[in-house]
């Protein structure tokens, strides 16, 4: 076989030193000859090229990550945060605006963040989240934060990714010792310090997902402190507690124009040795200290990017049909929320009411998907959309879940179901599917379900099972419920395996009667 | 069948695990790891680690300098005397031709049993996508012929293909009648191929994870890496060649069910596409809180066969009055062309 | 001006201005998007504000035409961003025979066949189907991209030990490009570690902070051995027929939508992933159905996961692009999507018309320069626009990067390891032991 092969395409220039200088093959980048066992030299700029590309690769890698490991983290404020910081790295100074929120999916946290000339989202992740709770760093509104962070803005809704809980510095908000007495609901979201004797202590029955309940007692009266499984590990010498006088920071809340205390970590708990001192408890001084909120923060950061959006709140009353095409910014109470019906692509409807003046207000289900709380009978929503106008009468279609905003959750009126309307369960028949029907009655054992649990309920005519989504329903309604309570509930008539069954409307929809 | 598929269903497979799904909701992935790990294992174990320890008793080498198809004749004809003289098992190894950075000289070499001889032929320089250099067809039109000293029975009448990175082996195995069995690739499908091999190795790692962290992690371990091994020894009983199945109970390989050669192109989409949906259907149901909700046959109809059907619709209408050459393959050769391929 | 004449001069200014653009080696459309989403912010709240019914169609048009028209430096001038790494490789080998403008004409062939299946296929589907899917799988990201690098690592041919007697040496000979591609995935993620925890680039300019790394891992190490490499381009040849039919496009869309579509939804995966999946997924050997099958799946990766933004019912956030433009707006339902859909229509028939004569036009270029000193001038460019948009600090890491980028081409493994800056950081972080890592790094 002698005939000499033309030299291929791409190969007709082709360095020599590609081949072996001995034997004459091809050896490609190999330094020696795999055919003869040649040294095979290569071209400087190739040699070179090579011991550049691992040096840069290793050394200068190394260098890098020194560069970086000691550089600091830059503060900057949140006014002057602009888009081309998206992923930048930032250390910020400010004060927690709200409590740190533990997320249903996920078990991460988020908390809202001011520091005087923007406010920002606080994302953390689940396993910041527990190493936060473990070391009593889980921020509460009017705790001063320092943190680093990573950048992530978008037209409608900036946030913050916590870094590392190494490089977060807590300081709490100043917390009063107060009598329990004196705690009342206008003291909520305020963080208190409270002393007494443990009176009982009442874990929650086994699969409900209430919380423990701690009756303490003072010398002016007795309250109950709710808490997690998750805090309740965290108590030191839990085993000893009841009988014990005890020293514990709470969050002041209220449910249903009830106040709650609410202990967020296990450390904020403390066993004391003995009856605490008398003269313990606030001064006036120490009381306005208790009720501390952040004073007159400068205007939040508008992220709405110049589009033509009121820069204050409208009353429902003040949205009218002139408005028609303008994007507006709406305030008011939660009349009734209507979620889509099953199977079907309707919006989410939810009338805003204030006074006598109604709005409706509607969206789609993937806006629902990220409204971070969820609009309930009662409360007061702030809600951002484009008026539309149906048989003369103006609505608001809401085009992005961060749109809707909780202003205040305290219901402002009656509570969500008008028992009124509660109708003998045997009355309710099959034609009714797809209605909406009011029942009262006593609560049977809780079956759980995939997102959701059931319970039979019971009046003086018969049983239905009353159905409730944790995705729709509160989890403090959730809460309140269990074997044996009297209730009264409102949602939609439906069938499952040719029972029927109340699904429990979206919000407040379900409440123990007293 | 291909490594991806392979993969996959060790992947689907390991998506059976309420564990798996439960682990990853918490943000481990571990046992979707394994699970994909697994089921390519034995084809890892073959092809990056025992064949380059695998001796051979003739290394067949063209001069890429000279490529001279009669001197692989002899070497071929010499191998199978070697087989018959000696009676033993021989292992051949045809080596590759490389050309240039990205080209390689393609030969084919042929059994004709009818005249007793081997017929090799040099081919078009190919690139690394075996992909022919255009003009280089016909630079060797010679056929080079050796007489054999026995018929050498194969599997398929191809001719076998040597082109681009690593050329294959042949083990040339006497049988009783004189004649000798060609096994392709004989490293291959061997002890890794084996599901006693899975079990053994599940409950290596079981056995790790038991000191490490109790138990429970250990049995679902061993659960998922015998499961996941053990579905690539099936998956490859579907095709010609069969594995050694119970090794190192069994010697010799278990043939195949002919179902299909492990290369061809629908049978392992189709293994992909329904391992994807397996997979999609293991998360729906492991999810707590689905707002959808749907049934597996609804999953299946929409996501297998009405795409399915549009897709037989329209390349019928594409395709109507034209003829479609499939070209026949072997197992190991599809295998082994393909992971080259592959790069 | 009526909205629908404002939406139709918008796309085609950008389809226009990305075709263009898309000729220039080494220049991403994302950067000159940023640029752009630059100026759009410095008018806000001036007399002039750009509306979003003209930014918008105009970005679509630019991603639409630069996912179709980038083809020609790709294949013609050999720099390729990342994504475009399984396209060049047989589209150079046309190159190389001659055959360039056969080979970027039939990536746009597949280009167009996306565009089809995207805008008449997948987007009807999408509303119903992605939010379910979506809604299945957002817990489950972490594990898909642990699964897919363990595929990418353990599916890497080794090279060597093709010869000589079995034994240590043969493995270690094999072994040698495995373990360099181990090597480049793991340099490449140490690198991602630090720019994505704690990025050295100015926090002014931080939308940028990966850039200069992706340059380095994918264009410079390109330029660089188009310079120093002694290879000619041989003279070109327009081809009558692209000897293509109705068969190889439908398997074409098969393959290329697959790995395009895996690519446009998975978050960090990108188009080169989703092609090395769709191809071991398909099986498709014929090299033009394997470059068809890049421009669909390119056409679907780009303008596809630009599309996720819109779609009601998921708005998803994906790609380089949808990331700029959440910066300035917010997709609002129905309406937003289609004005999307038909920007993409619009914008793909114009970008696959300006294909010829700008593939003719690039390969006079060629014929009249020298192909070094085009990639030289290209390095220029390239290294210009790092300086420009993230300083000195910028082009450290575009250096480093570099070296990385250089590892696979020298020593012979897979230039995908480089994706390990994104797929490692962000699969560790998503699992959710990210912090652990940089922590022992002492970067958090």
């Amino acid at each position: 076989m002698t005939e000499k092969p033309q030299a291929l395409p791409g190969h007709e220039t082709q360095s020599d030193e590609m081949n072996c200088p001995n034997c004459g093959r091809f050896v490609g980048a190999v330094t020696k000859c795999p055919y003869c066992g040649s040294k095979v030299e290569k071209r400087m700029s190739l040699v070179a090229i090579r011991w550049a590309a691992v040096l840069l690769a290793t050394v200068g890698l190394f260098l890098l990550f020194l560069m970086a490991k000691h550089r600091e983290i830059p503060v900057v404020k949140l006014g002057e945060v602009k888009a081309t910081m998206n992923f930048a790295q930032i250390r910020v100074d400010g004060v927690a605006e709200s409590d740190a929120r533990t997320f249903r999916s996920g078990g991460g946290m988020g908390f809202n963040f001011s520091d005087g000339t923007g406010t920002i989202m606080v994302f953390i992740s689940q396993k910041q989240a527990q190493e936060m709770q473990e070391k009593n760093l889980v921020p509460k509104a009017g705790d001063k934060v320092n943190f680093a962070g990573g950048l992530n803005i978008s037209d409608d809704k900036s946030s913050m990714r916590l870094l590392s809980v190494d490089e977060f510095h807590l300081t709490r908000a100043p917390a009063a010792t107060m009598r329990l007495a004196d705690i009342t609901t206008d003291m909520k979201g305020s963080s208190v310090t409270i002393e007494g004797k443990v009176m009982d202590l009442f874990p929650p029955p086994a699969d409900s997902k209430r919380p423990y309940a701690l009756k303490l007692q003072d010398a002016s009266g007795e309250q109950t402190i709710n808490f997690w499984q998750t805090e309740y590990d965290q108590i030191a010498n839990k085993d000893v507690l009841v009988g014990a006088y005890v020293r514990a920071r709470v969050s002041v809340a209220s449910y249903q124009d009830k106040l709650q205390l609410k202990l967020a970590s296990g450390l904020d708990l403390e066993i004391l040795d003995g009856p605490p001192a008398a003269d313990a408890y606030a001064t006036p001084a120490q009381k306005a200290a208790a009720t501390y909120r952040k004073q007159a923060a400068p205007a939040p950061r508008d992220f709405s990017r110049g589009r033509s959006v009121a820069s204050t709140s409208l009353s429902v009353s003040a949205v009218t049909p002139a408005l028609k095409g303008q994007t507006v910014r709406v305030r008011g109470r939660v009349d009734s929320v209507r979620p889509p019906r099953e199977g079907t692509k309707q919006p989410f409807a939810v009338v805003l009411r204030d006074g006598d003046a109604t709005l409706r207000a509607t969206y789609w289900s993937n806006a629902d998907a990220v409204i971070p709380v969820k609009p309930t009978p009662g409360a007061l929503f702030e809600m951002e959309g484009v008026v539309e106008v149906y048989k003369d009468q103006p609505q608001l279609q809401v085009e992005s879940g961060y749109k809707v905003k909780l202003v205040d959750d305290t219901p402002a009126s009656a509570p969500a179901v008008d028992m009124s309307k509660a109708v003998p369960v045997a009355s309710i028949t099959a034609a009714e599917i797809g209605q909406t029907r009011v029942v009262k009655g006593v609560l049977g054992a809780p079956r759980a379900l995939r997102g959701g649990v059931a319970y039979a309920l019971t009046d003086d005519t018969g049983t239905i099972d009353l159905i409730l989504w944790e995705s729709i329903v509160p989890a403090e309604v959730l809460n309140a419920l269990g074997e044996g309570a009297s209730v009264a509930a409102t949602g939609d008539v439906g069938e499952y395996e040719g029972k029927l069954q109340i699904k429990a409307a979206a919000g407040y929809s379900a409440m123990v009667i007293p | 069948m291909k490594g991806f598929s392979h993969f996959m269903s060790g992947v689907a497979v390991a998506s059976f695990g309420p564990w798996a799904i439960e682990a990853a909701q918490n943000g481990n992935p571990l046992f979707f790891v394994l699970g994909g790990a697994c089921g390519i294992l034995p084809d890892t174990l073959d092809f990056k680690f025992y064949r380059f320890f695998y001796e051979h008793d003739v290394y067949i080498t063209p001069d890429p300098k000279n490529p001279d198809p009669q001197y692989v004749a002899d070497e071929y004809a010499r191998a199978v005397a070697m087989a018959v003289d000696e009676k033993r098992y021989i292992r051949v190894k045809l080596v590759s031709i490389r050309l240039g950075a990205d080209f390689w000289q393609q030969y084919v070499v042929k059994i004709d049993n009818d005249k007793l001889e081997v017929q090799v032929q040099f081919g078009p320089v190919v690139n690394t996508g075996q992909v022919p250099v255009e003009g280089t067809e016909k630079r060797y039109p010679t056929v080079a012929r050796a007489k054999l000293k026995a018929k050498v029975i194969q599997t398929y009448d191809a001719g076998m293909k040597v082109d681009i990175f690593d050329g294959p082996t042949i083990g040339l195995k006497p049988m009783e009648n004189g004649d000798l069995d060609l096994e392709f690739l004989p490293w291959h499908r061997e002890w890794s191929h084996s599901l006693t091999v899975g079990a053994m190795l599940g409950v290596l790692v079981g056995a790790g994870v038991w000191l490490a962290s109790g138990w429970t992690p250990a049995w679902q371990s061993f659960v998922t890496i015998a499961a996941c091994y053990g579905v690539h020894v099936v998956e490859d009983q579907l095709g010609h060649m069969g594995s050694n199945i119970f090794y190192p109970i069994t010697k010799l390989r278990t043939p195949g069910l002919h179902w299909m050669h492990s290369g061809d192109g629908l049978p392992n989409f189709l293994t992909v596409w329904i391992c994807c949906l397996l997979i999609f259907w293991n998360l729906y149901r492991g999810q707590p809180a689905m707002t959808y909700h749907f049934g597996f046959i609804h999953l299946m109809m929409v996501g297998l066969v009405v795409p399915g059907l549009v897709f037989g619709a329209l390349r019928w209408l594409l395709n109507r009055g034209q003829k479609i050459q499939m070209a026949k393959g072997d197992d190991a050769d599809d295998e082994w062309n393909d992971s080259k391929a592959a790069g | 001006m009526s909205a629908f004449w404002l939406v139709l001069i918008s796309v085609t200014a950008g389809t226009l201005i990305s075709s263009v653009l898309a000729c220039l080696p080494g220049l991403h459309i994302y950067n000159v998007m940023g640029a752009l989403v630059l100026g759009i912010l410095a008018l806000e709240g001036t007399a002039h504000p750009i509306p979003p019914d003209v930014y918008l169609p105009a970005f679509t048009g630019m991603i639409v035409g630069w996912s179709m028209l980038n083809t020609i430096p790709a294949v013609l001038l050999g720099t390729p961003d990342e994504s475009a790494m399984f396209t060049v490789l047989p589209g150079q080998k046309y190159l190389m025979a001659g055959r360039g403008f056969e080979g970027t004409m039939i990536t746009a062939v597949g280009g167009l066949a996306g565009a089809f299946f995207l805008v008449c296929v997948m987007a009807p589907l999408a509303p119903r189907y992605l939010p379910v899917s979506q809604q299945v799988l957002k817990g489950h990201m972490h594990w898909v991209l642990w699964v897919i690098i363990t595929f990418m690592l353990m599916s890497e041919w080794p090279k060597g030990g093709n010869r000589g007697p079995a034994g240590w040496a043969k493995f270690y000979d094999a072994w040698k490009t495995l373990l360099a591609g181990l090597a480049t995935f793991v340099l490449a993620g140490l690198l991602g570690f630090i720019l994505l925890t704690r990025s050295p680039v100015n926090h002014e300019v931080a939308f940028q902070n990966i850039m200069p790394a992706f340059v380095g891992l994918f264009a410079i190490p390109w330029c660089l051995l188009n310079m120093i490499s002694a290879a000619d381009v041989p003279p070109q040849r327009s081809a009558k027929s692209l000897a293509i039919n109705g068969d190889v496009i439908l398997r074409s869309v098969w393959s290329g939508g697959l790995g395009g579509g895996i690519a446009a939804y998975f978050p960090v995966v990108t188009g080169g992933v989703g092609g090395m999946l769709a191809g071991h997924a398909t099986a498709q050997r014929d090299e033009r159905i394997f470059i068809m099958g890049q421009g669909v799946s390119k056409f679907i990766y780009y303008v596809g996961a630009f599309m996720l933004m819109f779609v009601p019912g998921l708005n998803l956030t994906r790609g380089g692009g949808a990331w700029m433009v959440k910066a300035l707006y917010t997709p609002m339902g129905a309406a937003d999507y289609y004005l999307v859909l038909g920007s993409i229509a619009v914008a793909a028939g114009l970008s696959y018309l300006m294909m010829e004569p700008l593939t003719k036009l690039t390969l006079r270029f060629i014929d009249r320069f020298n192909y070094r000193h085009v990639s030289t001038v290209a390095l220029g460019i390239i290294l210009a626009m790092v300086y420009a948009v993230t300083g000195w600090v910028g082009l450290f890491i575009a250096a480093v990067a570099t070296g990385i980028g250089l590892l696979p081409v020298l020593f012979g493994s897979r230039r995908l390891n480089c994706l390990g800056i994104l797929l490692l950081p962000i699969a560790c972080n998503m699992s959710g032991f990210g912090e652990t890592i940089t922590g022992w790094l002492g970067l958090t």
